[in-house]
């Protein structure tokens, strides 16, 4: 293994979990967004978040990237608390990837992927940059794209750009915000499948999605948010099932197994009017 | 912490297609084909040789500046002259009597104080684009230039002078820093700058300037009066060696700053959540980047008056050919902006014969239909004005 890969490991401390909240709240004017949320992500899995509209998960996403301070709570990050460390320092250790991605200048794809090297300038780390952007593009299938400038980039294009800047980032937690939003089914299938690759060489991996079918196909754990409060947290298998969905969705919603270990197709129940 | 690597549950697809673990940073095993290589040094190199046809150029049109006027001295013997006060002799001295004389009191300091200017305008619009992640920003179109300037005037009008020489540009700085950060609460919203916002506070930012500006002209003598106007015009006429001491240094802590600042305004193009995602102390970089457009502002502002557009038109052309990278945006604009105003104000100086054009009429009447079509082209790329 390379030393840069020593270098990151130092910096994980092993006991703690990659990032933790403990009891957060957040009130959006006079509403309760999120109502004394604990959760703990851990490397080696993926973590799906899903939940109805308006159940908190964006809120939660930005309290785990920084962006929202909770009213009260905390938020540990490698097991230090995230006001205590320096943007530098928490880019180091988690990339975010926003639903909407964009350039006020018209950078080049490359140059997109690029910044997301920027957290490791002048450390020894840097001597990689050409081979790990070179490998983000390759992967999320943007190489091509490379001279183009991002503003003239389809809505796919873009968010597999951003992914890939994400992945050159390098960092222990990755939290994605709908990455698959804007993606064809293919490129869809290739960015959850890194996901997971990710987790299991040793990252810690958050997703919101509103694809139930993904999210089950994919996840090593589900956190199901109803109403700013963690409904529930476990497999896929013990979420997601026909009863929890169809009482936090408020819709009839069906599971069908298809039993060959690639997870349940979830479907809302469809009154078939004149069929 | 449990690291559970389940590599049975690992789709070996999944391990062909993902042979370099980014965490780790193992070369890819096969790059595809379509990949292409070498871009960023052939850029650099791109970047590399615009600065250089910039800067020869600047070096050509300071020195045919120079020779020109009542007095004609030849480019060469421009040259020889400034060489000769290098010690080295090898081309011909000005032939005329007073040639040397009038080209080290009066051309060169005037021709010194363009460059800066033009420099500290360009520099201070990139600077100001880059932060509020919008082209039409620009010192002089969103109120910065007439801020200083107000500040500058009360100095006139009430002959202040508590900080000898240096009393017109310390009050420029001021003023230019205020209505800078004026601009920003004013223009800014959910963290966003709105070109319509941005225009209209600009508007009303140069309104009120211009009332109190007026209201100056009316307190003030004869001759505070024909300064003023002076102020708003524009004109680098009557430069002098003492000014130009002050206005280099500021104009050279300016620039050196705003190279510091380049890396980081790449990012805040992507937006100040991803930017901080990335590691950018963006209100920190924010804060320094208003204070050294103030400074830029000023030192332009300072002795020369409101030369407005130059920091529009310039970045964005090198924008154009260069592309928006600030490491390269930044140096390239600022020779840019030191050849427009050379070349301005040698038109200023003698396109009417016997008579000194206001140069920032110049520069306005040239920049002014640019700003509206760049107003439109942001409008169509935007899509619509919100």
């Amino acid at each position: 293994m390379t030393d840069y890969l020593d270098e990151v490991l130092a910096t994980i401390t092993p006991a703690a979990p990659a990032i933790e909240i403990t009891d957060v709240s957040v009130t959006l004017g006079d509403r309760l967004v999120l109502d004394s949320v604990s959760l703990q992500f851990d490397v080696g899995e993926v973590v799906v978040v899903v939940g109805p509209n308006g159940a908190g998960k964006s809120t939660l996403l930005a309290v785990l990237a920084g962006d929202r301070k909770p009213d009260s709570g905390e938020v540990f990050l490698d097991g230090n608390p995230l006001s205590q460390l320096r943007p530098v320092e928490q880019s180091r250790l988690r990339a975010v990837l926003l639903q909407e991605n964009r350039t006020s200048f018209p950078f080049t794809a490359k140059q997109v992927v690029q910044m997301g090297r920027r957290p490791w300038r002048g450390t020894p780390a840097e001597e990689q940059d050409e081979i790990v952007i070179d490998s983000a593009m390759a992967y999320t299938e943007v190489a091509h794209l490379a001279h183009r400038t991002f503003p003239t980039l389809s809505g796919g294009e873009k968010a597999r750009t951003s992914f890939a800047r994400t992945l050159a980032q390098g960092t222990m937690v990755h939290i994605l915000d709908e990455p698959t939003a804007a993606l064809d089914i293919h490129h869809q299938e290739i960015l959850l499948e890194q996901a997971k690759h990710n987790a299991r060489s040793g990252m810690a991996v958050i997703v919101v999605l509103h694809d139930l079918t993904c999210a089950a196909a994919y996840a090593d754990r589900i956190v199901m948010l109803s109403h700013g409060r963690v409904r529930a947290v476990g497999s896929p298998r013990e979420v997601m099932t026909s009863e929890l969905l169809s009482e936090v969705y408020e819709h009839p919603v069906e599971v069908i197994d298809r039993n060959d270990g690639s997870g349940p197709i979830i479907v809302p129940v469809r009154n078939r009017l004149g069929g | 912490m449990t690291v559970t690597l389940d590599s049975a549950k690992t789709p070996t697809q999944v391990d062909l297609r993902a042979g370099g673990n980014l965490l780790v940073a193992e070369p890819a095993p096969a790059r595809p084909a379509t990949e292409a290589v070498a871009p960023p040094r052939a850029r650099f190199g791109r970047a590399a040789i615009v600065a250089m046809i910039f800067f020869c150029l600047l070096i050509i049109m300071a020195l045919v500046a120079a020779g020109m006027g009542q007095l004609k001295i030849p480019p060469m013997e421009v040259a020889g002259s400034v060489l000769s006060k290098l010690g080295l002799g090898f081309l011909p001295e000005p032939t005329h009597p007073q040639g040397d004389a009038a080209l080290w009191t009066i051309r060169f300091p005037r021709v010194v104080m363009a460059m800066l200017v033009g420099a500290a305008l360009a520099t201070a619009g990139a600077l100001m684009q880059g932060v509020f992640g919008n082209p039409l920003a620009e010192p002089g179109v969103v109120g910065v230039s007439s801020g200083a300037a107000v500040a500058a005037s009360t100095v006139i009008v009430f002959s202040l002078n508590f900080l000898g020489p240096w009393t017109i540009a310390a009050m420029a700085f001021v003023g230019g820093l205020l209505t800078s950060i004026l601009v920003y609460f004013l223009a800014r919203a959910g963290g966003k700058t709105e070109v319509v916002t941005l225009i209209l506070t600009g508007v009303a930012i140069n309104a009120f300037t211009g009332a109190v500006l007026a209201f100056l002209t009316f307190l003030g003598d004869t001759q505070a009066r024909e300064q003023i106007v002076f102020w708003q015009l524009g004109s680098l006429n009557g430069t002098r060696w003492q000014y130009v001491a002050v206005v280099a240094p500021l104009v050279i802590i300016g620039f050196i700053a705003a190279i510091c600042l380049a890396r980081s305004l790449d990012l805040l193009a992507l937006g100040d959540k991803a930017a901080r995602h990335l590691g950018v102390h963006v209100e920190r970089v924010r804060v320094v980047s208003i204070v050294v457009v103030a400074l830029l502002t000023a030192a332009a502002v300072a002795f020369c008056g409101i030369i407005a557009f130059v920091g529009l038109v310039v970045p964005h052309l090198v924008r154009m050919i260069v592309g928006p990278a600030h490491r390269t945006l930044i140096p390239i604009s600022a020779i840019g902006g030191a050849l427009l105003l050379v070349t301005a104000d040698l038109v200023a100086r003698t396109a009417v014969a016997y008579a000194d054009l206001p140069i920032g009429m110049l520069t306005a009447i040239v920049g002014g239909p640019f700003f509206f079509w760049l107003l439109r082209r942001t409008r169509k790329t935007a899509g619509g004005w919100a």
